[in-house]
């Protein structure tokens, strides 16, 4: 079994075995739908134009206090070092976790629109738009995640310093994704919000995996 | 595991000075480390043994001076064939002990199967335990079980006996001559008196000196 399969696999058993810790992102993200359908007077003509940007929104939230522990435990418990000491390299090691993290995170969200689609009884195109949307932008979200979570290893009170560091990152990624699925029963997906988000995840992904490694190294040293 | 022909010169530490935070531990240390080869590192606490074998192993930057393990600087190039056994036992608490082991194996891109090494260091029986339910000896024990999985030329263990009991402390001492017989080399730091292991065995002594 190849190293990256066995990291990702790993995390994964972790997770399952964890209590239902994992899933916290996603009750999170379904409270947070409830009671805002709730809070904006659960009529559909109300909630309807307003729920793309609800939903990214609840994503965000629950994505972005998962971040704080992607890398803690691998430090604290010496797993890091025994990582770096095997040869394998930093930046796949982070590749893994973020793998891991977005199969953990993430999917369960996407997984989920449907259902917060019947929430607020939005149409076919929107729902693809989201789903689009979610998968085009989601590589950007656990990328800057996962560099602010190496950034912050060891920091006690991390998880407000991740937030400050983490929001301006993904904010052009909340507006851009926002008016994408808006657009996507227009455009589809060659709307210039996709392409935007298409051209934010790559960036994201080839600056925030070794930025990450690098704050792991420097981190260790 | 490299092959290295018995007193082949491995591991060169050369003028060595070794930081933590704003503290010099360690100042212009050398000293050489050949195939059989094992080296005592004594000292009294925070003088700076665990920041040494770090170093040495290349995980913590030095201050000054290179560690050259068979002509790499480590600090340049990481070395595989190192065995580390740190104060952190690496292991994930919700996964079984075997579990645990197959997935270093896999790291370590290891043939040795992870069966094996439990068996010799004792834990088959905890096989399907999970880590979280090992007692902290056990624990030392499955971490030894890793070393012994990465095939590495040289082993650095950091406090090695803590928390083992007098058959843990006699398997530690066994798991190294057999290392060393093989034509591997040691750098072990430790509160227990320095036990002679193969035919060369120094200690380190760190206030500093390298006592043949």
């Amino acid at each position: 079994m190849g190293r990256l399969h066995s990291m990702i696999l790993r995390d994964i058993h972790i997770a399952f075995r964890s209590g239902g810790a994992w899933l916290m992102g996603l009750v999170f993200f379904a409270v947070f739908l409830s009671l805002a359908a709730i809070a904006l007077g659960g009529e559909f003509k109300t909630l309807r134009p307003l729920a793309p940007a609800l939903i990214w929104l609840a994503t965000v939230f629950s994505l972005l206090f998962s971040f704080e522990h992607l890398f803690s435990g691998d430090a604290s418990d010496g797993s890091l070092e025994h990582v770096k000491l095997s040869g394998m390299s930093i930046t796949a090691y982070v590749f893994a976790k973020v793998c891991a993290h977005w199969l953990l995170s993430i999917l369960p969200l996407i997984l989920a629109l449907p259902i917060a689609a019947l929430l607020f009884d939005l149409q076919t195109p929107i729902l693809i738009g989201l789903f689009m949307s979610m998968i085009i932008a989601s590589p950007a979200l656990v990328c800057y995640g996962a560099f602010s979570g190496a950034c912050l290893v060891g920091f006690k009170g991390g998880g407000f310093l991740l937030v400050l560091l983490t929001i301006p990152l993904i904010i052009p990624v909340l507006i851009f994704a926002v008016s994408a699925v808006n657009s996507y029963s227009d455009a589809g997906l060659f709307a210039l919000e996709f392409q935007a988000l298409a051209g934010i995840s790559l960036i994201a992904t080839a600056i925030g995996i070794p930025a990450a490694a690098a704050a792991l190294n420097v981190m260790m040293e | 595991m490299q092959t290295a022909s018995k007193n082949s010169r491995l591991l060169e530490v050369c003028n060595l000075s070794v930081m933590r935070g704003d503290n010099l531990l360690i100042e212009d240390l050398s000293f050489t480390l050949s195939s059989g080869d094992t080296i005592w590192v004594a000292g009294c606490n925070g003088i700076g043994k665990t920041s040494l074998l770090k170093c040495i192993a290349g995980l913590l930057r030095p201050a000054n001076g290179k560690v050259i393990w068979t002509g790499q600087n480590v600090h340049k190039h990481i070395s595989p064939d190192t065995g580390y056994q740190g104060h952190h036992d690496a292991h994930k608490p919700g996964l079984t002990v075997l579990e645990n082991l197959k997935f270093w194996q896999a790291v370590f891109m290891s043939p040795i199967a992870p069966e094996l090494a439990l068996e010799k260091v004792g834990l088959s029986e905890q096989a399907g335990l999970l880590a979280k339910g090992l007692s902290a000896g056990q624990s030392r024990r499955l971490s030894l079980a890793r070393l012994l999985i990465k095939q590495a030329t040289l082993w650095i263990l950091d406090e090695p006996a803590a928390a083992m009991d007098v058959k843990g402390q006699q398997l530690i001492h066994s798991l190294l001559a057999e290392h060393i017989a093989i034509g591997g080399c040691a750098l072990i730091a430790s509160h227990t008196a320095p036990q002679k292991i193969g035919s060369n065995t120094r200690v380190l002594t760190l206030e500093g000196t390298l006592n043949g």
